[in-house]
Formats: structure tokens, sequence, C-alpha cells
């Protein structure tokens, strides 16, 4: 990871961004052209992003660990500054003219103090790592044991987001996986094979299983990451499942794995009280 | 078999087994590929296009049973849609493939005079899976696109 | 679709007759018209028939009337004309509840009430309505008209009385003069099959009934005796866990599905009380 390289090169019309990263949804080429368009000082139109073939883009790392803003982002954007130097105050599509192309690539160094090595995979593969904190309130049916969430709220610190629109569409996303995984995502095995991988069997929430969410964005720029961002992609996930988990306890059941399903609700021992907080720690040994 | 249709407005006719599925009809006689196969067995919504105005799965659909009707696809909006406008603004779409589904399964709420309430844009999309947005980008879109469409 | 359809053949009707006709001629062909079932079962690489008839030109068939004290719903109505039907609405809203919570939008346009009964499936939502509600199911054939008894017109899982040769062409439901409630439970708030549905109707004497608990839709006979009789709730639901037989799933346990029954009679007792 750490030998990751992201390139720019003038175009016609602007700069091409040549970088392996894949766009599924999440966003990338939108945040990655941002960065490029406010490193260089010109408008987003300016800029494409090539496709992703390795024999027109480097090796710019997987795309893995909510990384690609930050690492390739960062790289892209000391890309664009160091192109602004090269061609001053012309417009990259003027220099490209008059010039001819002009070609930049940065590869990923470690921040100094940090230790990683790619030989061994030994080491503090990140520099830093964003925060979450999320807030599950549920109701619980006495006639049929099932849960819902009625109300979300999730708050999350990740540095400064580029893009405070799609950021938000991924923590939502994120947010109804994670209550999915929490209450009704049963993967059934029989014979080593998943034996419900239909969507009728195996079911993910509709538009009337998820709650209203509340999405709070702690920005907290980070000096290490392209204009103060760090990563978004995967964190929201981790966080619903524990919070429905313990809003369960904090109604009495004491739960210890998922999915929640009503199935396995009904065979859930109570706690001895219904004081969640102290009698979950009381279980647990904590005491 | 010989089947006739209005497709986005315009009539069409076409020799095939009337027991393919619309979907396929649409995406492989007529080039129509905005038109989604999620999950095949009328779960996800992917697929969803207007047939008389309704909307229905394709996917459950033989094309048989198009015979005579007017059918509506994505590319029937032609891309200026208040909704298709809003699904971009609010970024109700991400990998992509529940958009064009969702877009048509709404169009109804958003062409209608009267003001959606959130419970009755929950209650129009469930037939809708989106695995990416948690839908909450969708029903704002759905909301705007509704305030824009009626603006005075 | 993983069947391929050129093993097949699709005839469209174009009259009742003809399509009894059809039926008559050919007993191993498949009517169909909403195609929710036929044609998942096909993506599924099930071959539910290889000869297929399109009852959908049959406009005559999807009518909602009212005939003689009896609520008249052709077999062709869908879920959505279900919910749409002020007939239905004012006489028998547990069928309009239960069609509100057939799948999707997309698929409540285009499921029909004889493709429920057709299909048979022990979860099919409508099915403990039309048990609670003592309809009859009207079957056509070239020799005639025969009405059965909903109670009667299963004889196993998806399995009925009707012959190859007859059409289930409507349902015919009296009047309900008693609260009717209904209530699905599938945990997923929409687009669910059923792990448990019930229908109740409180009359005199009680009539409820129970889908997925069984191989058929249940009408839970004996319970009712104990509760129209004056018993005790709880003695009612002793009855009622010897009058189902829920079976593990790939979709939920035995053991939920029982609790959950009984769950569910408590509570429409409390309701409707």
């Amino acid at each position: 990871m750490l030998g990751s390289r992201a390139g720019l090169e003038t175009t016609p019309a602007g700069v091409r961004i040549l970088v392996a990263n894949t766009e599924i949804g999440q966003g990338t080429r939108t945040m990655l052209a941002q960065i490029v368009a406010d490193g260089l000082g010109i408008p987003y139109e300016q800029v494409e992003i090539a496709q992703p073939d390795t024999s027109v883009v480097p090796d710019s790392g997987p795309t893995v660990a909510s990384r690609t803003c930050m690492v390739v982002g960062g790289l892209l954007e000391k890309c664009a500054r160091r192109m602004r130097e090269r061609i001053g105050h012309t417009s990259p599509a003027e220099y490209h003219a008059r010039q001819g192309r002009l070609h930049v690539e940065e590869q990923y160094a470690a921040p100094e103090g940090r230790r990683w090595s790619d030989e061994t995979y030994r080491g503090d593969a990140y520099a830093t790592y964003a925060w979450g904190c999320d807030v599950a309130e549920v109701e619980l049916d006495p006639v049929t044991h099932e849960t819902r969430v009625t109300k979300f709220t999730a708050v999350q610190e990740f540095g400064r987001p580029i893009h405070p629109a799609m950021a938000r569409g991924q923590i939502e996303g994120a947010s109804a996986q994670g209550m999915g995984w929490a209450l009704l995502e049963h993967v059934v095995m029989r014979d080593g094979q998943m034996a419900n991988a239909q969507l009728t069997n195996y079911v993910i929430p509709t538009t009337l299983d998820t709650p209203p969410m509340d999405v709070v964005m702690l920005e907290n720029p980070y000096a290490g990451g392209p204009f103060g961002a760090k990563g978004v992609g995967e964190m929201p996930i981790d966080g619903p499942a524990p919070a429905v988990v313990n809003a369960l306890r904090h109604a009495g059941l004491d739960v210890r794995s998922i999915p929640a399903t009503p199935e396995a609700l009904l065979s859930t021992p109570r706690l001895r009280s219904v004081n969640g907080a102290s009698d979950a720690a009381q279980e647990d040994g904590a005491r | 078999m010989r089947t006739r249709f209005t497709l986005n407005g315009e009539p069409r006719e076409l020799e095939t087994h009337p027991m393919r599925r619309l979907l396929d009809v649409l995406r492989e006689d007529c080039g129509l590929t905005g038109t989604k196969e999620g999950c095949g067995e009328g779960e996800c919504g992917a697929c969803t296009v207007l047939v008389d105005g309704e909307p229905v799965v394709s996917c459950l659909v033989p094309v048989a049973q198009a015979e005579g009707c007017e059918l509506l696809t994505i590319e029937g909006l032609g891309g200026d849609h208040p909704l298709q406008r809003s699904m971009m603004t609010e970024v109700g779409a991400q990998c992509g493939i529940c958009t064009p589904g969702v877009v048509l399964a709404a169009k109804a709420l958003v062409d209608a005079p009267r003001k959606p309430t959130l419970a009755r844009v929950r209650e129009a999309l469930a037939g809708n899976l989106c695995r990416c947005t948690g839908y909450e980008a969708i029903h704002r879109a759905v909301l705007a696109a509704h305030a824009e469409r009626h603006a005075k | 679709m993983r069947t391929s359809s050129r093993d097949f053949t699709l005839r469209r009707a174009r009259t009742l007759d003809g399509a009894l006709a059809v039926l008559r001629d050919d007993p191993g062909t498949v009517p169909l018209a909403g195609c929710t079932d036929v044609y998942v079962a096909l993506q599924f690489g099930q071959r539910p028939g290889s000869r297929y008839l399109d009852l959908t030109p049959l406009k005559a068939l999807r009518r909602i009337t009212e005939r003689d004290g009896n609520l008249v719903i052709g077999a062709l109505a869908t879920y959505t004309d279900l919910q749409r039907s002020r007939l239905v609405r004012s006489r028998l809203p547990m069928l309009v509840e239960a069609s509100r919570l057939v799948g999707g939008m997309q698929i409540q346009n285009r499921g029909t009430v004889g493709g429920n009964l057709a299909n048979g499936s022990p979860a099919g939502d409508t099915l403990p309505v039309f048990a609670a509600a003592e309809a009859q199911v009207v079957l056509q054939s070239t020799q005639g008209e025969r009405r059965v008894p909903f109670t009667s017109f299963y004889t196993g899982y998806r399995a009925s009385v009707r012959r190859p040769d007859e059409l289930i062409t409507a349902v015919e439901v009296p009047a309900v003069d008693a609260r009717q409630w209904f209530r699905k439970v599938g945990t997923r708030a929409a687009q669910a099959i059923s792990k448990v549905v019930f229908a109740g109707v409180r009359a005199s004497t009680p009539r409820l009934a129970l889908g997925s608990v069984g191989p058929t839709v249940v009408r839970l006979s004996r319970t009712e005796r104990v509760l129209g009789s004056g018993g005790s709730l709880e003695t009612a639901i002793d009855e009622l866990k010897l009058e189902i037989s829920p079976i593990d799933d790939l979709r939920s346990t035995a053991d939920y599905r029982r609790e959950v029954a009984a769950n569910l009679v408590r509570e429409f007792w409390a309701r409707t009380a």
C-alpha cells in the first residue's frame, strides 16, 4: 500500500485523473474530481477521469478500508498542487495547447513517525481513524417479538467531508444495512451452501423498515488528508447493530448474537431487571 | 406471435414468443436497457415499468399481456422529469440499479397535485429495494420533486 | 428467466366459454393471470406446466359486485382492485388489509384473488380472510358451475377439489356482521411472505383462521367451539395448539409460529371484545 500511486495529466479540455480506484456508486469519481478541481483552481467540468484500466492507470492500491479519499485523494491533491506549480497561472488546457501533455505522479509515503512494512505487512497501516457514535430507539412487539427501529441517530467524525450530500448517503446507506444485519438478515446454510440466496428468503430492509435517520457530520479537519478529509465508506456500518442490540438489552433482553430475529428473541433470556446498563455489566462480570 | 403496444409514446409491433418476459423484450428487442433486472423474482422492483399508467415488475409479465397497452420505461421520461433531476441533486442514486424502477414507482406521487406525506412515499416505494442509500435520500428526492413540480 | 420460454406455449382466452373449452380439451393447461406465482416458479427453474392459458382478456372476471346479499369478487380482481373497491372496503375491511400487505404496489397491481386461491400456498395472505368469512369458491367448467365452501376447498398442500377442467371464476362472501381483525406477521414490514397470518370474525361463535401453520390454511373450528361456548381463552389456546401443525423452514420456526399463533388469537380476542 505504501507503493500506491496516482497520476494527473493535462488534456485539450483540462486534466485527466489516472487512478485505479473503481466507482461503484460510492461517489469516488465525483469526490476525486472535486479534489483535483479545487487543487488546481479550475472548474469541476474540466476534470475527467480515465477508465481504471491497468494499461492506462498506475497501481493506486485497492479500493478497501475507506482509504480512497484519504490516501488516493491525498495523492491527487499533491499532484494537483505540483501541476499548478509547473503551469503557473495558465489553465491546464492552455498549457496543453502550448506545451503539450504534462504528466505528474505521486507515490504514497507514510507520514513521519509511522511504521509499516509492505514486506512483512506489519506495523500501523493507517495514519488515522474516523470515529462514530450511533443511537437506536427501538420498539418491541410483545405479540410477535418483532423489533422495529423507530429512530436512528448517527454521529460521524471523518475529518472534513468532500461532498457532504454523498457522505450523508454513505452514512444513511450503511446505517440501513447495519440495521438489516441487526434484525433481519439471516444467512441459512445447508450442506455448505446458502439455502436462502433469493431476495424472497434473505430479507433486507424496505422503505417501511428503515427509520427516520438523523445524520450528524462532525467536522474536524485532518491535516494529513485532502482538504482535511478522512474516509467514511465503511465505518457507519459498524455501529448500528451494537446500538440496536444495546437498545434490546435496555428493554430487558439478553441478546448475544445477531440477527436478533423474532425467532431468536423468542428464546432469548430476560435480564434480571430492565435497567439495562447495570444489569448488562453484571452479566458480563464487569462488577 | 405478433405483439403490438405503444412504447414511450411510439407504436411498436414485434414478432416474439408470447411468454418471453416483458423485461427481456424491452432490453433485448427494443434496446431499452434502462429497465434493470435485479432479482427476476418480483421482489426488488428494479424492473418496474408503467403499463397503462400502473407500475408493474416487468420480470413477471409475459409480453403477450402487453398487447394493446401503453408502456412507459425510464427512457420515456427523457431525463428531464423533476424527479430525475432531484434524484441527482439529493443523491438519491448510488450504484443506480434501483433508480429507474424507483423513479417510475414514485412518478405518480410526484405528478399528483396533492403533497404526499413521508408515510405515503414510504408505502409507494415499499416494492423497490435499495441497498445503497438507506432510502432517506430517495424520500428527500421525491418530496423535493413534488415541491418543484407544483411550485406556483 | 432460468427456464427458456421456447419450451412453453401460451394461448390467450378470448371468451370464458373458449377458455373452458381449452381446459376441457387439454386439462393439463395451466391458467395464468397476474403471473406473480407462475413466473417466480419459472425463475426458480420449476415448471408449473408447459401449456398456459392467459385469462387476462376476460375482463368480466375482474368485476367486484354485490349479488343476493353476497359480495362477489371476480377471480381476476387484483389486490389493487380490492383496495380501491368501495364494496370491499365497507363489507370486508380485513381483505383490504390483507391486500395492502401483499408484496409492493407492483405486485398488488398484478396479483389476483383467483391466483392466490389457485396457487394454494399455505402462506397465501387472502386465504385466512376467506376462511373466516365463510366464503364460497365458484368453479366453472363446460359442464356448468358449482360452489364449494372455502373451508372444504383445499385437500392438502397446494391441492384442492378443483378439477383440471374447472376454472375458479369468483369468490362469494356472505355478509359479515361482526368485527373483523386481520394480522400478517412477516417481520419485514413490506414485501414479506407470511410467517403466520391470521383473520378472525367475532361472531357469536367466532370464526378464526390461520395461514403458514400447516399444509393448508387452517380454520380453527375446535378453538372456535371453546370460545363460542364460553370456555376460557387459555383453554381455547390449548386447543389451538392441537389444531395447527407448523414446521421449521427457511423463513421461520415451528416454535415461533406456534407461540405467535397463540398470541394472535389472544390479541384478536382482546381487540374485538
